[in-house]
């Protein structure tokens, strides 16, 4: 016999103990019992030796016999290897460490994906967002993106809003008055193609978003005037009985959520941007960046211009009915009739 | 494994141990197959167990290790047949051929050996208290009563320890393992 051949006989040796112990115990593969099953035909010793081996008796014999030989042969080691130790058993841990041990590691997965989140958050500033992008925030992460539930969820935790999804597309959002975690920064949201969004302030004004629109708004809302940045399609109630000074800018929007007076005076020069004031009122604002032209539709309660295309020009001042239309560069004020169909899709 | 017979080429101490704790039962095994009484069985055990432990070259792998093992048992018990002579008496069903080299039956043994260490080895396993009850029941043929007072524990824990001790057994690989095998078996 060669040695090859041995080396052979020997593997073949070790795999059918192994197959035995897994029949013994029911784990075999068809595969495996097929395999078992040809070495045992093989010969009747083979057979023989089979039987005997799943035999409980002679098993537990042997399993005896190891148990007992264990500290005579021990003893015999120690005799010619004084300076080994027998082995320690190993500790047993109990279910409460592992289950401490699953919950650290939980808690430890969950720090860093809290942790992502907040560092995404307050470095936001740093990336740019488009106003087309498919998404409801620009604090976004795209690896949660493909499920609104969890975005709606980042959103109340992050952006401190809390959204509920409507009927027929439409997001409704409660904006709370102020987050500790981001004080001086605006909140830049976007809405989705066939999306639409209600966003309701504390104080009773809503502002409802047609889908592809851009809203920025600051997020700290304890303050005299608010600035609002919009672009798109929106219509506005503000409750005549606020505290609040709203100024809205119809503009294209920059990539910073930081409030810039520059980069904002360098994009409303480059658009049809206006900016309005209002202390209580109902308007319809069309400012999409690719559309033809800027209006303005006050409903009831005031509207006054105070800029357009990023000059100051002598306040006017809308009345109920009327629309303000930027296009060209030159600011028209109109009377169009059947206002009420412009802002159907409001109450779709 | 791997650093386990890293150490032990060093002689560490601890690695010594362990070899000692992982390969006894393939010795013990190997070697009882061919001889009657326990004593000759322990001295040769041991006679294999030091030959492999005070071996000078190197091993490659815990594979290696067992390979030399099997080869040091069957020489030493050839030379154990040849010195003592005393085949019929001491040694037993060892056939002459076996005693020209490779054989069916040394085969047979490296088999027994490798199924008595792998069942060795899931007793091991067992939870301590768990073990120590299942050997009294195994080893010492104690009934759960004998044992609830040897140990001074209700006896339906010892029936509980008893029936977790056979369930583990005989169903050690659960969970993904046993549904892998189970597709195994759909499809294979």
């Amino acid at each position: 016999m060669t040695q090859a051949e041995k080396i052979k006989n020997t593997n073949q040796a070790i795999r059918i103990g192994k197959l035995i112990f897994c029949y013994i115990r029911r784990e075999l593969t068809r595969r495996e019992r097929a395999e078992l099953n040809a070495w045992r035909t093989l010969s009747p010793k083979n057979e023989q030796f089979f039987q005997d081996a799943i035999d409980p008796e002679k098993i537990r014999r042997n399993m005896k016999s190891i148990e007992e030989n264990k500290p005579l042969l021990w003893e015999k080691l120690r005799e010619e290897y004084p300076r080994v130790r027998e082995l320690k058993p190993p500790k047993q841990r109990s279910i409460a460490f592992r289950i401490m041990k699953y919950a650290a590691i939980f808690i430890f997965l969950l720090c860093t994906m809290v942790g992502i989140i907040t560092y995404r958050f307050l470095t936001a500033d740093s990336r740019s967002a488009t106003p087309d992008a498919d998404q409801l925030a620009t604090i976004s992460l795209p690896l949660f993106e493909f499920n609104s539930h969890f975005m709606m969820g980042y959103l109340s935790g992050m952006a401190n809003l809390s959204v509920k999804e409507g009927e027929h597309g439409w997001f409704i959002a409660r904006v709370n008055d102020g987050n500790m975690w981001a004080r001086k920064k605006y909140y830049r949201l976007f809405t989705a193609k066939d999306t639409r969004f209600l966003l309701n302030f504390h104080d009773g004004t809503s502002i409802a978003l047609n889908g592809n629109a851009t809203i920025k708004y600051p997020t700290w809302l304890l303050q005299d005037s608010i600035y609002i940045f919009i672009n798109g399609e929106a219509y506005i109630n503000i409750p005549a009985t606020t505290k609040h000074h709203y100024f809205f800018k119809i503009s294209p929007p920059i990539n910073n959520i930081e409030p810039s007076a520059f980069r904002q005076a360098v994009a409303d020069k480059n658009s049809r941007g206006i900016q309005l004031e209002s202390e209580g009122g109902v308007f319809h604002l069309m400012a999409y960046a690719s559309g033809p032209a800027t209006t303005v539709t006050l409903v009831n309660g005031n509207l006054r211009i105070d800029s357009v295309a990023g000059k100051v020009v002598s306040p006017i001042i809308l009345e109920p009915g009327q629309q303000a239309k930027l296009d060209s560069g030159s600011l028209n004020i109109l009377q169009p009739a059947n206002i009420d169909s412009m802002w159907k899709w409001k109450n779709q | 494994m791997q650093q386990l017979v890293i150490k032990f080429n060093h002689k560490d101490t601890k690695a010594i141990a362990w070899m000692y704790e992982i390969n006894h039962p393939y010795a013990t095994a190997l070697v009882e197959r061919f001889t009657k009484e326990q004593e000759e069985t322990i001295d040769l055990t041991q006679e294999v167990l030091t030959t492999m432990l005070e071996h000078r070259r190197p091993f490659q792998d815990f594979r290696e290790v067992r390979l030399f093992l099997y080869k040091t048992a069957r020489n030493i018990c050839l030379n154990a047949c040849k010195r003592q002579q005393m085949i019929k008496d001491k040694f037993s069903d060892v056939q002459d051929d076996y005693l020209s080299g490779f054989t069916q039956d040394y085969y047979h043994a490296i088999t027994q050996a490798e199924l008595s260490a792998f069942i060795y080895r899931s007793i091991e396993k067992l939870p301590a208290k768990t073990k120590s009850i299942f050997r009294l029941l195994y080893y010492d043929d104690m009934t759960n009563r004998e044992i609830a007072n040897h140990l001074g524990i209700p006896e339906k824990t010892v029936a509980n320890h008893k029936t977790n001790a056979y369930r583990i057994l005989r169903w050690e690989l659960r969970g993904i393992k046993r549904f892998v095998t189970y597709l195994l078996n759909l499809f294979l």
